[in-house]
């Protein structure tokens, strides 16, 4: 009974992602065909591991996540500091630790982490009132170390993305709204202070500059030359994603010369292949399967039947939501560039990883009927 | 573990279901947005885009400004630009970089070792990522000045020769009863086997067959007609062939590029200064502003005035498609916001307070010294008139294609032909007297009538100082005549009453010596030693002789021509020590003059006008004293000039040098300080000849022979008498201050001295 509940609530959501990590698959390869790179090869192998990682994930008590969401929230944070004292620096950002000759990453798996962590922290101590700025305080020390350590590594991307899911997920499990108000007005005070004070890097400062007045920009001034190469880039994604039109050039029908113009094709940037390659046909219906996806998560989230996986499933939610959003808005130009994958379809051991542990549990939630208690 | 957990309570849940239909929606509107704006892009923009995306490569390019000329005070160009070519190539657009480059090494002779070098940068190049970057392959191509002294090259007869690919040398052909070099007549040296041939004279090679005789290939014939009247070099047109074959040379680029041309050659050259290549230095300096193999003021006005000189780049940006073309379309200009270009802006020309005129009188009269300076200065304003440095250089030698052979006979000059002399501080030795006598005069120690005996030594601390004529000056030497005479034992007195700490004090504070002056050019700040710097530095310490040293301008007092000219010129014009100053306007590329310079006054001299005159009487008298002024053969008929002499010991032992230069170090400098005329003075002129042994004999008869002609040929107003009424003087002055008012009466190119290439 349980297993035939499990298929029918699930059938969807499961059919869209392996339809994604398909999709993701070929795309790299059409990537890695203009490109001559050979990053599908390893991500064939990241994703064949994370299914492999979901499934086990599926088949562990929930209870054993409630119970070790803490530890491995403190390890994900103490990964992040030993990033900090000890990471690879690449592109003037340090993100990475070498584990045994493996790069991982540690700022992507801390996004789970913070999910179960903020999750188990909301199980324990929420009553029914909706949150106040008194009660939030909590939630707000879990969340503020490990979005800190990733925005100085220097990383607005993930670090934003960390935010948005703990505001998210607090959002769906209630906040009072002049709270919501409160903190709505002091982000709009901080956000131009900190622009003044260079509280944020100049790079991020250069994006924001950029997404706001391009037109404007003078490229006799050096400075502001810098940041109009940076807009060629972005530029050139349009052009790429625009050039697809209607059903797109078909398969490796691409403009190859172009890619020298885009470093992030096979990461970050990897929308605009497939784009240029499918046209708006091939993006409908890859957003219909973001879509998908999501629908599946909030209704896992919706039906649990402990709060605990309830957040979870909504903390995967915004986790996959948020990121689809913020980084296909970058690639057309909606929002200013920050460093983002698209999950499932970016290269990334540690981004596939991540989110397969997600679906994992997305499943595990969707059946189980262990109370927590 | 498991403590305060329980189900969620019923109404909760209720409250959270409702939340989640609300994210539900934001996610959707959210998805609908992303998708409208896919839509955007790719269906009502798509046609647009996909025209976008036939671009291959947005180039931009620079479009350099043209760099502001310098000209003397009466307009004349001291420094022009002229356009040279360079070839280039984009190794992405090489249809057959195998060919084109065969064709390129027969069209500008290259040897096979310069081939090859090219063509392996070529290979590098074009690698992934660099192929589109322009690389230089050859600079200065030849058209219509040489590229080693920037001489207009002159249109001979042809000239056959033929040329070896593998040694790349150049043969002329031995004709079968030559016996004499075509070019100098002078006997060929013949080789063993009397197929080859050699001029020992101008370098020339001869052969009989076609063979190198140095690796036996092939030569090729080709024609020259070409000559250098600098350096008799010949060339080939090579632009024009070029051009010519361009066609067949997709991928390779003729761009033109200005190099700096002076006119004048040696005359003005330290004014001037040279250009060379930026470097990693003037790089950080100016970040953006110049890339490898931009040239770059070094020293001189070039370099001082530089930021106003360069000008504003611009920028022209084309499109190109996948083939390369070039695509003009101005939908896609419009398209892409960075396809806007950018006009360049001139460099401001630079107007200098010198004239060249007087600078080719300065140089005439120095051409027997071996090495020194001469500066003249206008006394009311502080304007340097000329500014003449010897040995010198040609800056279009330095700023052009500097050989390793030029470099290194500049390098071994015993005579430093690149320091400017005027701003490089000397012991001034007795031109510095009137210091030591005005102190003298204010502090009470001395007046008008004070007197000394010259016994030709003064005996001080036990040792004797000697004054420069041994015998003695005699009895009654007072102020004037201790002037006149240059009676050192006088100085040596009044130094010892007054003391290091007032002598320093009015060096340094009242006529500014031992420090900048403040002139546009880089420059030595002298030095005027305190008790406290020989203790510092002298062996021996401090000891009171010093005193009696410096008070004639000796011991470890140095000062530069420059704050000589300034000093004489305060002593002369009411008191006033102006900024010396070499900049006399700015004109924009319109023609508007942008900035005038006016005079500066930075000190006032505080002392009575009747102590000054003392002074004065003392400088007629050295040039118009027939029996006793010390440079009464520097005297001149038609204006009165007054002046002092300095001969100062500059004795240095000098080993591993070639005998001359030897003797030459063991001599003193030789000083001679100016001015006419008396009255109204008009020009000051400080000479210095750098080891060149008595100022009276050395010195003075240069600055007589510039003040003459002047004015004789004009520059300066002579006065009708020589004892103008006071009132006038304002006047005269002013004549001489603006010599000719450079707007009204520019000149044209053709009216300058262009005879001056020769000296």
């Amino acid at each position: 009974m349980a297993i035939v509940r499990g298929i029918r609530v699930n059938f969807i959501g499961v059919v869209a992602v392996i339809a994604l990590t398909a999709v993701g698959l070929v795309n790299l390869a059409s990537v890695d065909y203009y490109s001559g790179d050979s990053f599908h090869r390893a991500q064939l192998v990241w994703m064949l591991l994370g299914y492999v990682v979901a499934i086990i994930v599926f088949f562990v008590d929930i209870r054993v996540f409630y119970n070790l969401a803490y530890v491995g929230y403190g390890v994900l944070l103490a990964l992040l500091i030993a990033t900090r004292l000890f990471g690879l620096e690449v592109n003037n950002s340090t993100r990475w630790l070498v584990i045994g000759g493996m790069q991982l990453q540690p700022s992507e798996f801390m996004k789970m982490g913070l999910i179960l962590a903020l999750a188990r922290l909301v199980h324990q101590t929420k009553g029914n009132e909706p949150y106040t700025l008194k009660t939030l305080a909590k939630p707000f020390a879990l969340t503020a170390p490990p979005a800190a350590l990733v925005l100085i590594q220097p990383d607005l991307g993930t670090s934003l993305i960390i935010l948005f899911v703990a505001v998210s997920v607090l959002l769906v499990e209630g906040v009072r709204l002049r709270t919501v108000l409160f903190i709505g007005g002091v982000t709009l005070l901080v956000v131009p202070i900190s622009w003044e004070y260079d509280l944020i890097h100049r790079y991020q400062k250069d994006r924001v500059t950029l997404w706001l007045n391009a037109e404007n920009l003078d490229p006799s001034n050096p400075e502001e030359k810098r940041i109009l190469d940076k807009n060629l880039q972005s530029e050139q994604a349009l052009w790429a994603i625009g050039s697809g039109r209607m059903l797109g050039k078909g398969l490796r029908g691409g403009g190859k010369s172009r890619l020298r113009y885009l470093p992030e094709m096979h990461n970050d940037f990897v929308i605009a292949t497939f784009a240029e390659e499918h046209g708006f046909a091939g993006c409908f219906a890859l957003s219909a399967l973001y879509f998908a996806v999501l629908i599946w998560a909030l209704r896992v989230a919706k039906d649990a039947k402990e709060r605990f996986g309830s957040l979870v499933a909504a903390g995967v939610a915004a986790m996959i939501f948020w990121q689809y959003f913020v980084n296909i808005g970058m690639v057309t130009g909606l929002l200013p560039v920050v460093g983002l994958t698209l999950p499932l379809l970016s290269y990334g051991g540690s981004s596939i990883l991540t989110t397969f542990v997600g679906i994992g549990l997305l499943l595990n939630i969707s059946v189980s009927k262990v109370k927590l208690a | 573990m498991a403590k305060g957990l329980e189900i969620l309570a019923e109404p909760e849940r209720i409250g959270a279901r409702f939340r989640y239909q609300w994210a539900l929606l934001v996610a959707l509107i959210a998805f609908l947005v992303i998708l409208f704006r896919f839509f955007t892009l790719q269906v009502i923009r798509g046609d647009r885009y996909e025209k976008l995306a036939t671009i291959n490569h947005i180039g931009s390019e620079r479009i350099p400004a043209r760099r502001g000329m310098i000209k003397d005070r009466q307009g004349r160009i001291l420094a022009k630009n002229i356009d040279t070519h360079h070839l280039s190539v984009i190794p992405h657009y090489l249809k057959d970089p195998e060919q084109e480059l065969l064709l390129l090494r027969d069209l500008l002779a290259w040897t096979n070792e310069e081939y090859q070098s090219i063509k392996q940068r070529i290979a590098v190049a074009s690698e992934r990522e660099k192929q589109f970057n322009r690389i230089v392959i050859q600079r200065d191509l030849t058209a219509t000045h040489c590229p080693f002294d920037h001489g207009v090259l002159e249109l001979k007869e042809e000239v056959e020769f033929r040329w070896c690919a593998e040694c790349g040398r150049r043969y002329e052909s031995l004709s079968t009863d030559q016996q004499k070099c075509s070019h100098d007549k002078k006997k060929l040296t013949f080789s063993p086997d009397g197929m080859s041939a050699a001029c020992q004279h101008c370098g020339t090679e001869y052969v009989r067959v076609s063979t190198c005789p140095h690796d036996h290939s092939v030569l090729r014939e080709r024609t020259t007609n070409l000559v250098c009247p600098i350096c008799q070099r010949r060339f080939d047109n090579q632009v024009a062939m070029i051009v010519a074959n361009l066609h067949l040379l997709p991928g390779v680029y003729l761009n033109t590029e200005m190099r700096r041309e002076y006119p004048f050659r040696n005359r003005v050259s330290h004014v001037l200064g040279y250009m060379n290549e930026a470097n990693a230095e003037d790089m950080a300096k100016w970040p953006g502003m110049y890339r490898p193999g931009d040239f770059i003021g070094r020293t001189g006005i070039e370099r001082a005035m530089e930021e106003v000189l360069r000008g504003k780049n611009g920028r022209d940006t084309f499109v190109k498609d996948q083939k390369g073309a070039q695509q003009e379309s101005d939908e896609l200009k419009a398209i892409v916001a960075e396809l806007k270009g950018e006009p360049a802006v001139g460099g401001h020309h630079v107007w200098l307070t010198i004239d060249t005129e007087l600078q080719r009188i300065v140089k005439d009269a120095f051409r027997y010294q071996k090495s020194g300076a001469v500066v003249a200065m206008d006394p009311m304003t502080g304007e340097v008139l000329a500014m003449y440095s010897k040995p010198g250089f040609d800056p279009n030698v330095w700023s052009g294609r500097l050989t390793g052979d030029v470099k290194k006979e500049y390098d071994n000059n015993y005579y430093a032909p690149m320091i400017n002399k005027a701003l490089t501080a000397y012991a001034p030795g007795s031109i510095f007297k009137p210091v030591t006598a005005l102190a003298g005069l204010r502090e009470g120690e001395v007046t008008a009538k004070s007197t000394v005996t010259c016994p030709g030594y003064y005996e001080f601390g036990g040792r004797r100082f000697r004054c420069h004529d041994r015998g003695g000056h005699g009895e009654n030497i007072d102020l004037v005549a201790s002037l006149m005479l240059s009676c050192d034992i006088y100085y040596y007195k009044l130094g010892e009453v007054l003391g290091m700490d007032r002598l320093e004090s009015y060096s340094r504070d009242v006529f500014l010596l031992g420090q900048e002056t403040g002139i546009e050019l880089p420059e030595r700040s002298g030095r005027v030693p305190s008790k406290e710097w020989y203790r510092k530095y002298a062996a021996i310490g401090w000891q009171p002789g010093f005193t009696l040293s410096v008070s004639v301008g000796q011991g470890a007092l140095t000062t530069t021509p420059v704050q000589m000219a300034r000093l004489y010129s305060a002593l002369i014009n009411g008191g006033f020590l102006y900024r010396p100053y070499i900049v006399r306007q700015l004109e924009d590329e319109n023609g508007n003059i942008t900035r005038r310079f006016r005079p500066e006054v930075q000190a006032e001299l505080p002392f009575e006008a009747q102590q000054i005159r003392l002074i004065e009487e003392g400088l007629i008298a050295v040039v118009n004293n027939p029996e006793h002024g010390t440079a009464y053969s520097a005297h001149l008929e038609d204006v009165v000039m007054a002046g002092k002499t300095g001969t100062a010991e500059a004795k240095v032992m000098q080993k591993g040098v070639p005998d001359d230069v030897a003797a030459w170090y063991l001599q003193d400098h030789a000083w001679f300080v100016g001015y006419a005329p008396v009255t109204s003075p008009q020009i000051v002129v400080v000479v210095f000849v750098e080891h060149g042994g008595s100022g009276g004999k050395i010195a003075a008869p240069v600055a007589q022979r510039v003040i003459d002609q002047f004015f004789k040929k004009g520059l300066g107003t002579l006065p009708t008498s020589p004892h103008t009424q006071p009132d006038d003087e304002s006047d005269a002055v002013h004549g001489a201050a603006d010599i000719a008012e450079p707007l009204e009466s520019p000149k044209t190119p053709s009216e300058i001295d262009s005879q001056d290439s020769l000296d």
